[in-house]
């Protein structure tokens, strides 16, 4: 029985390799095991067929037990085309199960694939896999024989049909499967009539010698569902109106990899979330700003370049001390770069890219379905400190699939707005720092704000030397104050005796986690530190890293945590990074630093 | 209790260089809110930055003093938040047409129901005198010292371009004017242009003269009124537009033309409209342009209405017993 098992899926962006690789989470996750994903497709929308460039791909990994990261070689791989085994074949262990598509492995295939015309692949393939040719052409055909389709319409559901084949291959329920395409395609048999010819297929033919059998994992009880990043955002943002009570106004442009949380909050239509698409990033950021001067809050996302265009607005929300919550689901940069490949580069931007001293709490989310808590955790210490926030998050956590328990509405955390009526100044502060939030429609509490400097309490237009330093520091002093709002710090491994600290943040916990545990396991002591909050950091954080000999500051960038904490704290620290647009793997980890 | 324009008139002190065109369109604005009842919990004032800009500072209600260009950006997401705001946008000719051009289209193209007082001086006031876009070709400024070779920018036309349902033209020089076009651009429903134009006395004096002044305003300025000929000269006007073919024609009023031949004015008929608004030589139009009806924005944007318990468990759930 194997414990944990990794699937790669590849073929043409057309070919519905992102659709079939969600339905096996799905399955997966409700056949009780936990299963983590990472997407890879091209920029383009429709690349040229065939062509390396316009291969999508889609990996998950099952397994019987928690798992945290997407796995790094995959013990099986799906080529649809030889344009995908190009891209990937190095990707497969040793010894690993290639599933072909024999019709992807034609002349024509290999003449779009800019390969030799005599190159074998599948014979040369033999040498280093075990090899599965599936005539997924003539099975698909045969299978939808009946169905007056045209050809090319019929080939659309080769997915389908590779879906039952795996479906049986790793055991996972039939029916369930069934039912979920049921749902997907209301109605329209003919993908389902594939689905089930593969699962045919594999009982009857040659698959058997191929089938794994996946230990079950013991999940907690709850309703379950499959949650992307993207989707968890746009929950937790509904969560956060929720919790808070006032109308929520999510305004964004259009930009990838984060406008699918636009998508999302368009689709879902929560209570009290309004949705705007803004004419541009300036727009998105500065609505979203009026809708919390107006005693809603506003929430925007972006991605890199749009960060760059926001700075301007969060200077202003700095200066008027309003909440705002800033999603940054970062991708490869500068410039467009690679806008559908991940990076955590935009750290250095969001600690530091602002006009003037303008600090802002920035927090990270680790997981997929972690990004539900830190959305609400963002909402609440922007409305609670009365600060913008940035939320980091990233492309792969934005399309990576995990399965999620819905959380009961009792588990949400509380979201107090501050004091909100007439009698006290503007910028008149509690003891932690905050000024009242008087929403316009409060009696007697009309009042002016804005990017001019205000005099301390009554934000009154004040060019006073003293009172300038006074109010920078106040801002910071407020932000500094956020660190109330704080859980206990993100301990991910302790082992005894360790020297040696590892400090990581946002999307590489999984990898991280699996890197860690396992060097654990063969003796290596280490502590792991898992940072949710990058401004400010925990209190305890600099109290804890004193106590070790060496730290470890693993992150995708060029070493940005790394050299800010090194600033902050006057001691070297070890940098692990890359940025190649792929998130990290452990096994990666484990070559990467010792 | 009713209130007065002082009532509106906030603590902080005015600080626009004297003789400056805004302190008469400041004033023309609390008369305007006091004489229409405005509510001073319920309004807001947006501006974004340059001298008109400073005007929220000015006025005790709730204001905010935003960035520059921004306003619109700004008072959609307040009228996004809570449509039964009353929100004025203050902005200027650089803020809205330069640095701002995307946001005030929008505004304008989604008819957010708020007016838009745009304060013309055809000059960069706050940043000390460089040419705007709607500065003359030719004209001398701080950044253009052998003149400006742009080309002016023309606020109404872009107004209308962008598919505005309001727009029109006053000037701080009369004041009785100016109250009534605000009164008339709160009064609509929907994105409300007035175009005021503003006199900077120190780095473009005299820009609107011909038309602010009352020795030539009657030779060169239109006020028009709807249902009425178009016309100008005096309290007997000596001239009127005709609508020649499909173009405005300046005719003489006399016994073979007079008030009954002339161009009644539509402010309904958008195409009439460009007409007027494309009057950029020494004759221009001042009063409501154009006037239509259309949805305004907040309407079509409302929260959604799910209960987040049915958003979170929506989709395809499972269950673990």
């Amino acid at each position: 029985m194997e414990s944990s098992v990794v699937v790669l899926l590849a073929g043409d962006s057309g070919d519905g390799i992102q659709l079939l690789g969600g339905q096996m989470v799905r399955a997966a996750a409700q056949s009780g095991r936990d299963v983590r994903t990472l997407s890879d497709f091209p920029a383009e929308i429709r690349a040229p067929q065939g062509t390396v460039s316009g291969v999508s791909g889609f990996q998950f990994r099952i397994a019987g037990h928690a798992i945290h990261d997407p796995g790094a070689l995959a013990d099986c791989f799906v080529a649809f085309n030889a344009a995908a085994y190009a891209k990937y074949a190095h990707q497969l262990k040793p010894g690993g199960l290639l599933i072909a598509a024999s019709e992807g492995f034609d002349a024509r295939s290999l003449a779009l694939a800019k390969l030799p015309a005599d190159a074998d692949l599948l014979n040369s393939a033999r040498a280093r896999f075990r090899v599965l040719e599936l005539p997924l052409k003539d099975l698909t055909a045969r299978a939808l024989a009946e169905v007056s389709l045209g050809q090319r319409d019929k080939m659309r559901s080769r997915n389908m049909l590779v879906l039952g084949v795996l479906t049986w291959m790793y055991g996972m329920p039939a029916a369930v499967v069934e039912a979920e395409l049921r749902a997907v395609f209301r109605g329209d048999e003919t993908n389902l009539m594939a689905f089930k010819a593969g699962l045919h297929f594999a009982e009857t033919l040659e698959v058997q010698d191929y089938r794994v059998t996946l230990e079950h994992y013991g999940a907690e009880r709850g309703t379950f569902r499959t949650i992307n990043g993207s989707q968890a955002v746009a929950l937790g943002l509904a969560a956060a109106a929720h919790q808070l009570g006032r109308p929520l106004l999510y305004s964004s442009y259009p930009i990838t990899p984060a406008s699918d949380i636009l998508h999302e909050l368009a689709k879902m239509q929560p209570e009290y979330v309004t949705v705007l698409q803004a004419e541009d990033e300036i727009a998105a950021v500065t609505s979203a700003l009026g809708a919390s001067f107006a005693g809603g809050l506003g929430v925007t996302a972006s991605s890199g370049p749009g960060l760059s265009l926001k700075a301007e607005g969060l200077g202003l929300a700095v200066m008027t001390e309003l909440p705002l919550v800033l999603i940054d689901v970062q991708r490869g940069g500068p410039s467009t770069g690679l806008p559908t490949k991940t990076e955590q580069s935009d750290l250095g931007l969001a600690l530091h890219g602002r006009h003037g001293e303008a600090p802002i709490p920035v927090l990270a989310a680790r997981t997929s379905a972690d990004a539900f808590d830190a959305v609400l955790l963002a909402a609440k210490i922007a409305v609670e400190c009365m600060t913008p926030v940035i939320l980091l998050s990233d492309a792969y956590l934005a399309g990576s699939a995990q399965p999620w328990r819905i959380p009961n509405l009792s588990e949400l955390p509380r979201i107090t707005p501050p004091r909100g009526t007439a009698g006290e100044a503007p910028y008149a502060r509690d003891a932690h720092g905050v000024r009242p939030w008087v929403a316009p429609g409060t009696p007697g509490g009309a009042h002016r704000i804005g990017g001019l400097e205000g005099e301390d309490g009554s934000g009154r237009i004040s060019y006073e030397p003293a009172n300038h330093q006074a109010m920078v520091r106040a801002r910071a002093a407020k932000v500094d104050a956020a660190i109330r709002l704080y859980g206990p710090l993100e301990w991910v491994q302790r082992c005894p005796g360790s020297e040696t600290l590892v400090l990581a943040w946002g999307s590489t916990y999984g990898a991280v986690r699996s890197d860690v545990e396992r060097r654990a396991a063969e003796g290596q002591m280490l502590d792991y530190i898992h940072l949710r909050h990058l401004h400010p950091l925990h209190a305890e954080l600099k109290p804890t890293v004193d106590r070790y000999r060496r730290v470890v500051v693993i992150e995708m960038n060029e070493g940005q945590l790394a050299h800010h904490l090194q600033g902050l704290w006057a001691r070297p620290v070890e940098s692990v990074c890359k940025t190649t647009g792929q998130p990290f793997t452990s096994e990666e980890l484990a070559t990467l630093w010792n | 209790m009713e209130l007065t324009a002082k009532n509106f008139q906030s603590a902080e002190e005015v600080r626009w260089c004297p003789g400056c065109g805004d302190y008469s369109i400041l004033k023309q604005f609390t008369e305007v809110l006091a004489s229409t009842g405005a509510d001073p919990d319920r309004t807001v004032v947006v501006s974004g930055i340059g001298c008109s800009s400073r005007l929220p500072y000015y006025v005790d209600t709730y204001g905010i003093h935003s960035l520059h260009g921004r306003a619109p950006a700004v008072a959609t997401g307040i009228k996004l938040a809570n449509p039964d705001l009353d929100v004025w946008i203050i902005t200027g000719d650089g803020d809205a047409l330069s640095i701002g051009g995307n946001h005030l289209i929008h505004a304008l193209r989604r008819n957010l129901n708020v007016p838009i007082l745009l304060f013309n001086n055809e000059i960069y006031g706050l940043t000390k005198g460089q040419f705007s876009p709607t500065s003359k070709g030719g004209q001398v400024t701080k950044s253009t010292p052998r003149g400006s070779v742009d080309h002016p920018l023309n606020p109404l036309t872009l107004a209308l371009g962008a598919g505005a349902t309001w727009v029109a033209r006053s000037m701080d020089r009369n004041p009785a004017h100016l109250r009534d076009l605000l009164t008339q651009s709160q009064a609509h429903q929907g994105s409300a242009l007035l175009e005021i134009y503003q006199n900077c006395n120190v780095f473009h004096d005299g820009a609107f003269e011909t038309w602010t002044d009352k020795s030539t305003q009657a030779l060169h300025a239109i006020f028009l009124e709807a249902g009425k000929p178009i016309a100008w000269g005096g309290s007997e006007p000596t001239h009127a537009l005709a609508w020649n073919a499909g173009r405005p024609e300046i005719r003489p009023l006399g016994p073979g033309f007079g008030l009954a031949d002339a161009w009644i004015h539509d402010p309904s008929d958008r195409l009439k409209a460009f007409a007027l608004a494309e009057l950029v030589g020494e004759l221009r139009p001042f009063g409501v342009l154009y006037a239509a009806e259309r949805p305004v924005f907040a309407a079509g944007h409302q929260a959604g209405t799910r209960p987040l318990q049915e958003v979170l468990h929506s989709g395809r759930t499972w269950t673990v017993e």
